[in-house]
């Protein structure tokens, strides 16, 4: 035992030994807000291309959710299922080969075996490399948001050389982004990226950065305070205000995810009635789940996406709390106060178990917020904390859960749009059907033109928020903390958790 | 004494085999069809996506769930007598590997944090003792009680707010020097340290109770040598079991402790393999410390053996 004792921290030393910069000015320490487990861009894309900038896509993202030019300058759909994408001129890997459309295939290819996501986002059937910028992508079905669906994190491009483990795992992505990995520690769940000079856009002032997994929100805050940290994302809403005040840089800002509240059926429940549905949201106060219990770490909206989304209908606006009118609704659907105030209709109580898990911050909060506001309309609400795979099978029609759903793991309305509001939506376990919407959808994705397929869009969203089959209670926030003298960081709200940004700068 | 060794060897094989096969059948028990609770708590989480069939039947027969239930089981038990306890779902990385770098620090923890539990214990007991005062009987009252009471979140982050921040002497989280060990031994090892001190404390007041204390104290010896000599080597025997299990417990049992100091050590890694469903990685982890419980009562049984001359002598006998 005493000789293994020196021999265990010794090897978790020469594992972690800190990443040194490459030059005078520091690396910036950022604190990921995951265990780090692995650098595999097919297993957490988003690591490697919104975080570390290791990786890049073909096509990006901008922050009002429209696309721009990635890894290909453009783009053309030659019929219903091909397209051509012409690559960038000039482009290297970090390995100092070039970018060529052979070797995109191949990396989509290994995505598309991978990751079950790639495959169903991007509906890819076949990759033909015409020749070295020329790429050709033939989809299984017709799919207008294939370039959209190209900016999702795991389809980013890396060389085939990348190294692998024996069962396919890449353990090094070597990228085209404008910082390479440098080291690796998994035992101690750091890496360290350092500046490209090959890069093929403008070069980042810093010269490293050095990631640690830091799940605790907490420890976050605290390694903040103490000046060993100089970058993360997602401290403890409480600490916010604290830590502006000490001079940290705070932003909250609004990512693609919603807290939605949706019911177990819409078929034989009292939720079928929409009387009922807006009732209950008539009595959801969501400015005050907001600013109160969200810290302002989220926006209220009861449409499907925020307005800062280029595709969302902007004339969609959330209706302020009113109990009188809720009352009046449910009184209309034949529920009247029974005994203890409890609505009731022929003996039975509406109320139901709301459901939720904890891996959010926000959603057991809101969860309390929400028991509180319906049982001033008299809805009893019991809440029940599980796993998010478990509260599928464990929930009843009466139900509701809560969750933190992503509203475009791409940026394009149909993702979200269709599974969730879609008679057939993957995720409309609810049985929700409206023929008005299916049809939109049909015209959204057939039509070639595109003021038909924005309107066929806006369409969707209205009767989302005019139906509320699911009720959405707010845009979901992530706040993003930096030490004093971090300049020119620009937060991207197309992150999945957060982004770093290429262009800032540390002053010394 | 060697057959004596063997049949408690055995008996630890057998309470390792019982820990990981219960757990092979709990983790079935789990709501959801395995492959789908897979492909939705590892790879999709609350993202959005169709999870098609073929994603199913893929992950099914990659880690050969359609097999029955024993079956599986005795393809990862083989594996497992070879060191192979497969590929965690997670990460794609051989589970031996990883449990072999997670137990290496919550080994060191863990075992720091035992011995710096144990000299708090005689530190408090001795001086309890040597100086018998009210006053120290009451701190001595109040320190253990407090050891106990107060939740190892809460110290954590007050230590941390104190030695880290204030003083600036020893950083907040992570695993890679000495100075990153200290805090989380001095949380786990004050939190061990009230119930060791109480069960000591209580021990040695019997064995000042016994006969042969009288007779010390008849012949005029004087008190410190009646305490370090005579009493105290009886009390300590009736700790050596509980400091097993409280070495075994630390071994399986400190995700909050590791959470908070950001260590990459076990306790953390069965939490999330569990919140995963990453069965491979939770059964590896949980065959550990199964073998860690195991190993630890093993230990402490023939040390008492050892240090005993009664048990010998009841065991010659026999």
């Amino acid at each position: 035992m005493a000789r293994l004792l020196p021999a265990s921290l010794a090897v978790a030393l020469c594992l972690a030994a800190p990443g040194q910069a490459t030059d005078r000015q520091p690396a910036l320490r950022v604190a990921e807000i995951w265990e780090i487990a692995t650098l595999d861009p097919t297993q957490d894309g988003t690591l490697m291309k919104e975080k570390a900038m290791v990786t890049e896509t073909l096509v990006i993202g901008r922050p009002d959710f429209t696309l721009a030019p990635g890894l290909a300058t453009s783009w053309r759909r030659d019929s219903d299922t091909l397209w051509t994408f012409t690559l960038r001129p000039g482009v290297l890997f970090h390995d100092g080969s070039p970018l060529t459309a052979s070797a995109a295939a191949a990396s989509l290819t290994t995505a598309l075996q991978r990751s079950g996501a790639v495959r169903s986002y991007t509906k890819i059937a076949a990759l033909i490399a015409r020749d070295d910028q020329t790429l050709e992508i033939t989809t299984s079905e017709p799919f207008p948001a294939l370039p959209a669906a190209l900016v999702y994190a795991s389809a980013a491009i890396i060389s085939p050389a990348s190294p692998k483990a024996p069962d396919g795992l890449i353990e090094r992505p070597i990228g085209t982004g404008p910082f390479r990995v440098t080291a690796w520690q998994p035992a101690a769940q750091s890496f360290t990226v350092e500046r490209f000079d090959g890069y093929w856009g403008e070069k980042p002032s810093i010269p490293a950065i050095t990631f640690r997994g830091i799940p605790d929100p907490t420890t976050r805050s605290l390694e903040l305070q103490k000046g060993s940290v100089d970058f993360t994302a997602d401290v403890p809403y409480g600490d916010l205000d604290m830590l502006a005040g000490r001079g940290f840089t705070v932003s909250r800002n609004v990512t693609a995810r919603n807290y939605v509240l949706n019911f177990g059926s819409l078929k034989d429940t009292p939720f079928a009635d929409i009387r009922v549905r807006k009732a209950l949201s008539l009595a959801i106060d969501r400015e005050e789940i907001a600013q109160y219990v969200l810290f302002g770490m989220g926006r209220p909206g009861i449409a499907p996406f925020p307005d800062s989304m280029a595709f969302a209908d902007k004339s969609i606006a959330a209706p302020k709390p009113d109990l009188a009118a809720a009352r009046k609704l449910l009184a209309q659907a034949g529920y009247l106060p029974g005994a203890g105030g409890v609505m009731t209709k022929d003996g039975k109580p509406l109320g139901f178990t709301l459901y939720t898990y904890a891996q959010r911050p926000g959603l057991m909060p809101i969860a309390g917020a929400l028991q509180n506001q319906l049982r001033k309309l008299g809805v009893p609400v019991e809440i029940k904390v599980t796993t998010f795979a478990a509260i599928a099978k464990e929930m009843k029609p009466g139900d509701a859960r809560l969750a933190a759903l992503a509203t475009a793991m791409y940026p394009h309305p149909d993702f979200y749009l269709r599974q969730v509001y879609h008679s057939k939506g993957a995720i409309n376990a609810w049985d929700y059907a409206n023929s008005k919407v299916d049809e939109a959808l049909a015209v959204a994705i057939t039509t070639r033109d595109e003021a038909e397929r924005k309107a066929a869009y806006d369409l969707v969203q209205r009767i989302a928020a005019d139906e509320e089959p699911c009720l959405t209670i707010a845009h979901y926030g992530v706040n993003v903390v930096m030490r004093p003298g971090i300049s020119d960081y620009a937060f991207n709200p197309i992150a999945h958790d957060y982004m770093l940004d290429p262009k800032m700068a540390l002053a010394h | 004494m060697a057959a004596y060794v063997l049949q408690r060897l055995a008996l630890a094989v057998a309470t390792v085999l019982a820990a990981t096969f219960l757990t092979y059948v709990l983790l079935r028990l789990v709501p959801g069809e395995p492959a789908q609770v897979i492909l939705t708590r590892v790879f999709l989480q609350d993202q959005i996506a169709a999870v098609s069939q073929q994603d199913v039947a893929a992950i099914a027969d990659r880690f050969g769930l359609n097999a029955p239930l024993i079956v599986q089981y005795g393809r990862w038990l083989a594996g497992a007598v070879t060191g192979d306890l497969g590929i965690s779902i997670r990460t794609g990385r051989s589970v031996a590997l990883e449990l072999g770098w997670r137990l290496s620090a919550t080994g060191l923890i863990a075992l720091l944090a035992t011995l710096l539990a144990l000299l708090l214990t005689f530190a408090a007991v001795t001086l309890k003792r040597s100086f018998p005062s009210r006053a120290a009987a009451r701190s001595f009252e109040l320190l253990a009680v407090g050891s106990i009471a107060l939740p190892s979140f809460f110290l954590g982050v007050a230590l941390i707010m104190l030695f880290a921040l204030r003083l600036d002497w020893l950083p907040v989280s992570g695993f890679e020097s000495w100075a990153h060990v200290v805090l989380p031994v001095a949380v786990l090892a004050l939190g061990q340290f009230g119930f060791n001190a109480i069960l000591l404390d209580d021990t040695l007041a019997e064995a000042l109770e016994a006969p042969h204390i009288a007779t010390a104290r008849a012949k005029g010896l004087d008190e410190r040598a009646i305490l370090f000599g005579h009493a105290l080597p009886n009390a300590i025997l009736p700790l050596i079991p509980y400091l097993a299990l409280q070495f075994a417990f630390l071994i399986g049992g400190v995700v909050i402790v590791e959470r908070l100091f950001s260590i990459p050590g076990l306790g953390a890694y069965l939490a999330d393999a569990l919140d995963s469903h990453d069965g491979p990685a939770f059964l590896g982890a949980i065959g550990v410390v199964a073998l860690a419980v195991a190993l630890a009562n093993l230990a402490a049984d023939l040390a008492i053996t050892r240090l005993d001359p009664r048990i010998r002598l009841r065991r010659g006998a026999a």
